[in-house]
């Protein structure tokens, strides 16, 4: 199986380029993350980020033949030849296929991602109604692999003032739950022509998901719950 | 411009606006093909109706308003420049606003005679 990977090494400068490389025993169900790790062995100056091996840490985002997703569970069998894979678009390359992704966490500090508490903590847990923790579907799942940031045109144009898909699908996770007292704070943090409202439904952000969430729907939630506090 | 003008309400205004536009064009469209002014004087009385002459000046405010939101919007993702975009912006003020005075005293003559 034939792929071409995205070289860049800019401590030996050079120009970027893409690199041949071939895998011949590929078996049946082989992820690309295992042959990513085989092209490997072939150059082991070729660098990627990998952890768990299983579509839960998240390191392993890359773009593969053109559409962002994790190579540990993207199955060789569904990939089109040769494999062209590049690292997320849109954020300064480190090394091959390693990117600078300091930005798109800074983004998701902003948006204060935990409980926020004005009244005394009690003694026992905070209860959540079944229904109030089914708000937090669809939200709570979301591993920061930043598939989705980096694959929205409005994070391309403006990564620094607009939060992205990743980070406002964990703001409104936040301002959905229950037990969150700071629900205001966080609307207001998040008003101005660029925070949230730099979406325009473009829908990148679903279509590559991993997990199978929707930033969209999350955002048009936050536009909805910001004009009805404003009413 | 206040800032929470050029967030939420910027948004609501361009969808708010897009409802009337879209009602209002299916409307034109049914008027100019199901009965179209015959002459000049029809088409001026049509216009000088009072409920006519309402529904199309708050069609004209929407749609300089729909027009101002969608390119501040292109030029804010396009236009990284600051200098460029600011310039861009005032072009477009400048000719939205003209063309809103242009239309208005088309109306406005329209009505008083």
């Amino acid at each position: 199986m034939k792929f071409k990977i995205y070289r860049y090494n800019p401590e030996q400068g050079g120009k970027p380029g893409l690199q041949d490389f071939e895998i011949a025993a590929v078996q049946p169900g082989m992820m690309l993350l295992e042959a990513l790790l085989k092209c490997k062995d072939q150059d082991e100056s070729l660098t990627f980020r990998r952890s768990c091996g299983e579509g839960v840490c998240g390191s392993d985002a890359v773009n593969i033949n053109g559409v962002n997703g994790l190579a540990c569970i993207t199955p060789l069998a569904d990939l089109k030849e040769p494999v062209v894979i590049r690292p997320l678009p849109g954020r300064p390359i480190i090394r091959d296929l390693v990117v600078d992704l300091s930005g798109f966490y800074q983004q998701y500090r902003t948006i204060k991602p935990y409980l926020t508490l004005y009244e005394p903590e009690p003694e026992v847990e905070i209860l959540q109604s079944p229904e109030e923790r089914d708000q937090l579907d669809g939200l709570y799942e979301c591993i920061l692999c930043a598939c989705c940031s980096t694959a929205c045109p409005s994070f391309w144009w403006n990564p620094e003032k607009f939060l992205g898909p990743a980070a406002l699908l964990q703001a409104w996770r936040f301002i959905a739950d229950s037990r969150d007292q700071a629900t205001d704070e966080r609307l207001a943090a998040l008003e101005g022509p660029y925070r949230v409202f730099r979406c325009h439904t473009i829908m990148n952000c679903v279509d590559v998901c991993p997990k199978g969430l929707n930033p969209t729907q999350a955002i048009g939630r936050i536009k909805m719950r910001m004009l009805k506090q404003s009413l | 411009m206040t800032r929470r003008f050029q967030g939420l309400n910027a948004w609501i205004l361009q969808r708010a606006s897009a409802v009337y536009l879209a009602i209002f064009f299916v409307y034109l469209v049914f008027y100019f093909t199901l009965s179209p002014p015959a002459n000049f004087g029809e088409w001026r009385s049509w216009v000088a109706d009072p409920i006519n002459s309402i529904f199309i000046i708050i069609f004209m405010a929407l749609l300089i308003g729909h027009i101002w939101v969608g390119l501040r919007d292109v030029f804010m993702d396009y236009v990284s420049s600051l200098s460029l975009r600011a310039l861009l912006l005032f072009t477009l003020a400048i000719g939205l606003l003209g063309i809103g005075i242009w239309f208005a005293r088309i109306i406005i003559l329209v009505m008083i005679k």
